[in-house]
């Protein structure tokens, strides 16, 4: 049902005339597509998509003012990576379960420097769209704090 | 800057990474391999790095005028004003800023159905 909707809104949206992507997005792409290909042995796609995510606002912490990580929402979104791709607790040896939290550190840190690379790019740039973001917080994966208003 | 931000968040991950794997101990795993606090950051040092030098190339072939890679990504669309996704790389931008909110909104993955897609 939900990705019969999107799909409908992908169909709805405007097509843009094919050309090359601006270099933000091509840093951005770049970083994603190795991070893709270096994570795809040992996770599924939505497990490194939630992987850039997370990334993603980690780099917003350490370049945004008065963005922080709520460690709860943290320790949830990364235990995803330890579940099948039916939602359920992999069962691992604890060899395997060392080889998977050495991939989840590589992959988290790849994303991470990715994204503070793209952030020192245009860092007003980068922290407009992550308050953007904030206003939201109904993103899947989300783990900022919300913000507290003074 | 840039270097000691990276730095820092990889002294930041050395706490965080670990609690993200006992917590799945809650779960029912039974057994937690940090129990004796081994802390082992070096995997998530190595690809700060490793993302460093991956957008610097990114970065050089987005610059560079005569350039003799691709920067067509497919598809592209716009489902709202100042958002552009791609739908091979399943990802959305705001203003050329990667957007978590769109790309969840457009590619969202069921996370109990992730390898569904």
């Amino acid at each position: 049902m939900i990705l019969a909707l999107a799909l409908a809104a992908a169909a709805a949206a405007a097509e843009l005339p094919r050309a090359d992507a601006p270099p933000l997005v091509h840093m951005d792409l770049s970083a994603t597509d190795a991070l893709k290909s270096a994570m795809k042995a040992s996770f599924d796609p939505g497990q490194i998509n939630m992987l850039k995510s997370v990334a993603h606002q980690q780099a917003v912490v350490v370049t945004c003012k008065g963005f922080t990580v709520d460690k709860a929402r943290f320790e949830t979104e990364m235990a995803l990576l330890y579940d099948d791709a039916k939602g359920k607790p992999k069962v691992l040896t604890a060899a395997q379960r060392v080889a998977l939290d050495k991939q989840a550190a590589l992959g988290f840190g790849l994303a991470l420097g990715a994204q503070i690379a793209i952030a020192a790019y245009d860092e007003k740039a980068f922290c407009a769209s992550a308050e953007r973001e904030r206003a939201t917080l109904g993103f899947k994966h989300a783990v900022w704090v919300k913000q507290v208003r003074e | 800057m840039t270097l000691s931000r990276i730095l820092g968040a990889a002294a930041a991950l050395a706490l965080v990474l670990p609690s993200a794997a006992t917590s799945r101990d809650r779960y029912g795993y039974g057994y937690d391999h940090y129990g004796h606090r081994h802390h082992d950051n070096s995997g998530a040092a190595v690809g700060a790095v490793l993302g460093l030098a991956i957008l610097g190339v990114a970065a050089a072939s987005a610059s560079k005028r005569d350039r003799d890679d691709r920067r067509d990504w497919g598809d592209a669309y716009s489902p709202d004003r100042d958002i552009t996704c791609y739908r091979q790389q399943r990802q959305c931008f705001w203003r050329d800023q990667f957007s978590p909110d769109w790309t969840d909104r457009q590619f969202g993955y069921d996370p109990y159905d992730r390898g569904g897609y």
